[in-house]
């Protein structure tokens, strides 16, 4: 496959490179992780995460772009399907500092539609913590509706639907 | 982007990980065979994560662990492992089942990785760090021409450093 590099009107996302490894060291060892696996008890362990993240792609050729404003990274956005998930997953994970600007909601819409248009997957859904209200936000900018509660790796879960393709409802969300 | 790359020797042949090696690897790594190389794991999703990882060092540097498969059947993994905590890339093997162990499996799965290094990557005079308590893997680099070159740690264990001699011989 080719490696796809996706544009938005401030961002752009690429596969994930050794280069993003201090940036996402620092996401996974922190916090912030709290809701996607981490934090992470120490480097190696943060290391093969990200390693597996960059093997997603290897193996599967979708997964979780590096989302790149002025060249920095800002974040992870991207589609992952592991084994004990039902369906693939529109997912997001954003670095410390850059909050508020609305950059997971700008490249996660970027990677719904290419999902949605070159992997012709959809409507997509996204797992999110019952108490991960910053992103349960962001579904609801995106225009994604929670439709049922589940567990994941042993945790709760909301499922939340994106729109799909040919959904008109919430154009803003295809802008 | 994924590479696939097959390397036949006399009795096996190497290629690059497939998604079905997935059960293979696994139980590998949850059994004490993995002592030494990251486990015994008992969590399912941590074990796929690692497996994922292999496929992530093909992605990001080129080149990573072969599945070794004998008649079809994967018996183990070999090849360059060269993570950020490492001093530099180290050539490995990991029989899965000790029923295929002392058939000189290693040996020569690792001669061919060795030799692919060189090949492809110009690799050369590679490392293997092993633990001290590992006999096997000892008695394994010895036969492959290596020699101890000093002691030190990875991953806060004590190793020891084997350099391996040149990938030709």
């Amino acid at each position: 496959m080719t490696k796809p590099v996706l544009h938005t009107e401030r961002l752009t996302l690429r596969l994930p490179l050794q280069a993003d490894w201090p940036a996402v060291r620092a996401f996974l060892c922190s916090e912030r992780s709290a809701y996607v696996g981490g934090p992470m008890e120490d480097e190696n362990a943060a290391w093969r995460a990200f390693l597996a993240s960059a093997g997603h792609w290897t193996m599967k050729g979708f997964g979780y772009f590096t989302v790149l404003h002025n060249d920095a990274p800002v974040g992870r956005v991207g589609i992952v399907e592991h084994p004990a998930w039902d369906e693939p997953e529109l997912g997001w994970q954003l670095f410390d500092g850059f909050e508020g600007q609305g950059y997971v909601t700008e490249a996660a819409t970027a990677v719904r539609d290419w999902a949605y248009g070159t992997l012709r997957m959809g409507p997509l859904i996204s797992y999110i913590h019952p108490d991960n209200i910053a992103s349960q936000r962001v579904a609801q900018r995106l225009g994604a509706q929670v439709e049922r509660e589940t567990t994941l790796l042993g945790g709760p879960a909301q499922v939340w639907r994106h729109p799909s393709d040919d959904d008109d409802g919430n154009p803003e969300a295809y802008a | 982007m994924k590479a696939h790359i097959s390397i036949a020797t006399d009795r096996l042949v190497l290629r690059t990980p497939e998604e079905e090696d997935f059960d293979a690897v696994a139980r590998f790594m949850a059994s004490q065979r993995a002592q030494f190389v990251g486990g015994p794991r008992t969590d399912r999703f941590d074990m796929w994560r690692g497996f994922l990882s292999q496929f992530g060092h093909w992605g990001l540097r080129g080149y990573g662990m072969f599945t070794i498969t004998r008649k079809g059947e994967v018996i183990g993994r070999t090849g360059l492992l060269n993570h950020v905590m490492w001093e530099e890339p180290e050539l490995t093997c990991h029989i899965f089942d000790a029923g295929e162990e002392g058939k000189g499996y290693a040996t020569e799965a690792m001669r061919a990785a060795r030799l692919w290094a060189w090949e492809a990557h110009g690799l050369n005079r590679l490392a293997s760090f092993v633990h001290p308590d590992n006999g096997a893997a000892q008695g394994v680099v010895l036969k492959l021409g290596a020699v101890p070159e000093r002691e030190t740690t990875l991953l806060g264990r004590p190793v020891h450093l084997w350099r391996h001699p040149e990938a030709r011989q």
